[in-house]
């Protein structure tokens, strides 16, 4: 065997289960649902159900302010979630790594909200952010911040806030624990000869730190992008979308219409539109990785 | 370095047995044998009552046939209707299908269950039947179910708390108002801590469908009238919505609570009043039994009745065992064993005079919610309840930003009427 | 300001951010503590009450003995500690693959597997429904660790991807100087340095497995097989919420995830570094 067959041979060992797997659990579902976007399926219309349509429902989605009222929400919600969480994460492991005595317990204390499923979180922060009985509003009432109770998840506005609450709350830790292991992995003598020059924190944070952090942020933005792209469980139990459709994402838009409206074939649609969208930025982001940052 | 082969060598009897366990944990947790299974999915598993019912009347069933294994499937209550379309929709229905007043019609017209006009006038279901309950179980003529138990509603009052504020049970709409208004308790920062009304407040379908849907029917209307066209915008409509909103701003009605926590908040004492059905006294003598002799019931102060039924059975079209499950079906809503529904469930049995003297002895309750079932008025959106979820949504939708925000009520119906207009016309007609 | 002045200061800063950003996190935890003590009748208290006096242990009581709690947590350790080591193998593999033979082969496969996460699992639920039950494994714990993988290795995968590509290809290639083959090499020289590395894609494979509700759900109906998520949300009753046994088994389900954090934690941490390392 020619070295070179013996790479291909090698290659091909290594993806192999991986190309299993995905045609097997993967290629079908993909391919299901793709196939059904282009179908009449309404549970409701036994006769019409399987007629092919072409592109009718995408052409009705362009259409449809409901749709594009989603698109903006979506765009809206990861965009927030994945930069503050992001910001947060980065301040909280800028401090713990300052290896200040007492510091250590810090991390895992404050991964906790990663590790709480997403479901049992949405269901706490919903009996938090209740109007007449939730301790946020009896906090922000006793200390004097309001004078009557907020209506979190009965107003647009504040929907909108919470749900990115909890969003961030929830994958912030994440982001701290890929930016603490990125930081913990710069030299300490890079810093000492900044210190030496005669810069201060920020310098040292401007030329030694920010440029070390490039790729582990692009790492941590892309997966908190992703997730928050994707976000259906928490979104839904909170505020299943309303109040007036302004907490509806994408993904909970695509649920409602399969399985509340029982259109298959819209909500399909919509599903593939949410694929297309987020494949096309997760190429982007990769492409920017891959152009600057590896040796 | 390198990992020495010694190292990689040993690992290999660990992954052995990793995979031996996994194929031993492969197989089904189905039992195997010879008996015929009958798979039930509910959400009433673990329920008191409903549990202790079904196990009942399953029990009776496999020792009339003892080849027979039941197999209950818990499902909680927001997932139910989802599971069950993942299940028909892969060619898997449920031997024992349990029909939710959620759904149903779409399950119907998906052509999922099994038409039972010919195998109902075999029994006595048609004539001893409550007649509304019977409607909802019709789909475009055709009977696809038998409703189990109903969900008539009744006021009920925490008398303490009358007393205390020096008020008399309300017997019309403007009455229930001034009530809650008087009945609602502040302290001494101003904050409430008393509720005068507790109801349902969230921006969600729910503030309809368990909610303002029974103002609204209490007032003789409709969210759609007798032909199924949309009355977004009628008098009964627009009032109890103004009357919500009233009680909002005046602080008499918890905002943001859904159904459950409504009750909750009556059951721990930080509501006077609420409108709801039967079981809410099972759940008081279960989490706050000392509530009891203050709570009082009075028919809604509205001049109609409310009453729906809540949940029941159908056949699934497709399965293995249809004469089982149909047999099962007829034991469970034979005279004897729906007395002991009301017995156990403390709801109002589909069958007429089902109401045993045992359970009115122990729910004496049940004589007034079992009248209020014969006469109430059904909340279902008439002639729309294909597109009953649609409906909800959009009614939510419409009406939160008036209800909790400053939008304007005439613009808000307006836009609901058009938004029902428009899914009843998107609506699949006939069969 | 002195150099020892500075250091104060910044650590009263540093102090000041991990209390608020630390009082943010761990607030909701702190309110499910509270509410799983109250008692069945007053969950709806004014004021709230942050430290309460009537405390009972009802809520665990019920959670712990009358509910299959415990099962559940079996349950849920049994079928995420096999598909995460499953997905592992697979993510490594085809990290391993796609760092070093950059083909177009590979790229295709790595998006593929990357679109399988960004579509919502509730349109995948029936195809996956059809699948196992073509394949006759619905009902068993297989479908549920599979279903698990569907999510795990693409994940798994783009992680371990981007730390080999931090490890120098000179250290392949000095092992293969050394006499092994490419496949001897990559075991026995390549994957040590990346232990780290496959840890971190572990824990994180592991939260999403455990957070899961959907796919225990609908492929493991039989409630002996139920995980921690199912069997809690089963505690929500048609018309009475138990708050105080829910908050109780939720903490207590989130008690083995932060058992394995704190086991793997510095792994975690040296393990996220990839592409960090300047050379």
């Amino acid at each position: 065997m020619t070295l070179r067959q013996r790479r291909r041979f090698l290659e091909v060992l290594c993806l192999a289960p991986a190309v299993l797997f995905t045609l097997a659990l993967v290629a079908f579902p993909l391919g299901w649902m793709i196939g059904l976007s282009f179908q009449e399926y309404h549970l409701a219309r036994p006769f019409t159900r399987g007629a092919f349509v072409g592109l009718g429902h995408y052409v009705r989605l362009a259409t449809d302010d409901y749709f594009l009222n989603a698109l903006r929400v979506t765009v809206a919600y990861t965009v927030g979630v994945t930069a503050v969480a992001f910001g947060l994460g980065l301040v909280v492991a800028l401090t713990v790594n300052l290896r200040l005595p007492g510091l250590a317990w810090a991390k895992t204390l404050l991964s906790i909200p990663w590790a709480l499923p997403s479901a049992i979180a949405a269901i706490v922060w919903l009996l938090l952010f209740q109007s007449s009985f939730g301790v946020i509003n009896y906090l922000l009432q006793a200390v004097g911040l309001v004078n009557h109770p907020i209506e979190w998840l009965l107003r647009r506005d504040t929907s909108v806030l919470a749900i990115m609450v909890v969003g961030i709350w929830k994958v912030f830790p994440f982001n701290m624990l890929v930016l603490l292991a990125g930081l913990q992995a710069i030299p300490a003598e890079l810093y000492e000869a900044v210190a030496v020059d005669g810069g201060g924190r920020t310098s040292q944070f401007r030329f030694i730190t920010w440029p070390a952090l490039k790729y582990v942020t692009t790492v941590a933005l892309l997966l908190t992008g992703v997730r928050a792209f994707r976000e259906f469980e928490q979104i839904y139990i909170l505020t299943g979308g309303g109040p007036a459709r302004s907490t509806e994402t994408l993904g909970v838009q695509a649920y409602v219409y399969a399985f509340k409206f029982f259109d298959f074939g819209y909500g399909s649609a919509i599903g593939v539109v949410m694929l297309v969208i987020s494949l096309a930025s997760a190429y982007l982001l990769v492409w920017a990785m891959r152009a600057g940052e590896f040796y | 370095m390198k990992v020495p082969f010694r190292t990689i060598r040993s690992l290999l009897p660990v992954l052995g047995v990793v995979f031996v366990v996994t194929c031993l944990i492969a197989p089904p947790f189905a039992t195997a044998g010879q008996k015929i299974v009958l798979d039930f999915p509910s959400w009433q598993w673990g329920q008191p009552g409903y549990d202790d019912f079904f196990k009942e009347v399953m029990a009776a069933f496999v020792k009339a046939h003892p080849d027979v294994e039941f197999r209950p499937i818990p499902i909680p209550i927001e997932k139910y209707a989802d599971q069950l379309i993942v299940r028909f929709s892969s060619g898997n229905p449920p031997e024992i299908m349990q029909w939710s007043l959620f759904d149903y019609h779409t399950f119907a017209k998906a052509g999922w269950l099994v038409p039972l006009d010919e195998k109902l006038r075999a029994t006595d279901i048609l004539k001893t039947w409550n007649k509304s309950f019977l409607n909802f179980t019709n789909v475009d003529g055709v009977q696809y179910g038998v409703m189990l138990s109903g969900s008539s509603q009744m006021l009920f009052t925490n008398q303490a708390m009358f007393k205390k504020a020096g008020v008399s049970i309300p017997k019309t709409p403007e009455e229930l108002v001034e009530a809650a208004k008087k009945l609602t308790v502040r302290d001494a920062s101003g904050r409430v801590t008393q509720y005068g009304l507790s109801m349902t407040s969230v921006a969600a379908p729910e503030l309809w469908s368990y909610g303002l849907a029974r103002w609204v029917t209490g007032l003789g209307g409709g969210i759609t009238n007798e032909k199924g066209i949309p009355t977004a915008t009628s008098p009964e409509v627009r009032r109890s919505v103004q009357m919500m909103k009233d009680l909002l701003q005046a602080g008499a009605i918890p905002p943001g609570l859904g159904r459950i926590p409504s009750r909750q908040a009556f059951w721990e004492g930080k509501g006077a009043m609420l409108i709801e059905g039967p079981w809410v006294m099972e759940s008081i003598k279960s989490q706050n039994p000392s509530l009891l002799p203050s709570v009082q019931l009075a028919p809604v102060p509205f001049p109609h009745q409310i009453a729906d039924a809540s949940n029941g059975l159908a056949l699934a079209k497709g399965q293995k065992h249809p004469d089982l499950a149909w047999e099962f079906l007829v034991m469970a809503t034979s005279p004897q064993w729906m007395q002991r529904y009301g017995e156990l469930t403390g709801v109002i049995p589909g069958r007429n005079d089902s109401i045993s003297t045992k359970a009115l002895a122990e729910k004496p309750w049940l004589k007034a919610f079992g009248q209020v079932a014969v006469t109430g008025r059904p909340q279902t959106p008439a002639g729309m309840e294909a597109a009953q979820n649609q409906v909800y949504k959009a009614i939510a939708d419409r009406l939160s930003p008036y209800l909790f925000e400053n939008e304007n009520l005439d613009t808000a119906l307006a836009a609901l009427q058009k938004d029902l207009e428009g899914i009843a016309k998107a609506m699949p007609k006939g069969k | 300001m002195s150099r020892a002045g500075a250091v104060r200061v910044e650590r009263w800063v540093a102090w000041v951010i991990l209390l608020t950003i630390g009082g943010f996190a761990l607030f909701p935890i702190y309110w499910m503590a509270v509410t799983s003590v109250l008692p069945q009748d007053s969950i709806f208290r004014h004021p709230p009450s942050f430290f309460p006096l009537d405390a009972q242990v009802g809520g665990y009581r019920k959670v712990l003995f009358d509910s299959g709690l415990l099962r559940w947590i079996g349950n849920s350790c049994l079928v995420v500690a096999i598909s995460t080591a499953l997905s592992a193998v697979v993510a490594v593999l085809a990290g391993y693959g796609l760092s070093r033979f950059r083909s177009r082969l590979g790229y295709a496969v790595g998006y593929l597997l990357l679109a399988s996460r960004l579509v919502p699992s509730t349109l995948w639920v029936i195809p996956l429904y059809l699948v196992y039950q073509a394949l006759g494994m619905l009902d068993t714990f297989l479908a549920v660790i599979l279903a698990y993988t569907t999510f795990e290795i693409p994940f798994a995968t783009w992680m371990m991807k981007g730390y080999f590509d931090s490890i120098p290809r000179e250290l392949d290639q000095a092992a293969q100087m050394d006499g092994c083959s490419e496949l001897s090499a990559l075991v026995r020289v390549i994957l040590p340095v990346a232990l780290p590395g496959i840890v971190a894609s572990l824990m994180a494979s592991a939260i999403l497995g455990w957070s899961d509700y959907l796919f225990a759900l609908t492929f493991l109906r039989d409630p002996s097989g139920w995980t921690v998520t199912v069997g809690i949300q089963s505690l929500f009753g048609e018309h009475v919420t138990l708050w105080n046994s829910i908050m109780a088994g939720s903490l207590l389900a989130t008690l083995p995830m932060v058992v394995l954090f704190l086991a793997l934690g510095r792994y975690l941490v040296s393990g996220l570094t990839a592409g960090a390392v300047k050379q």
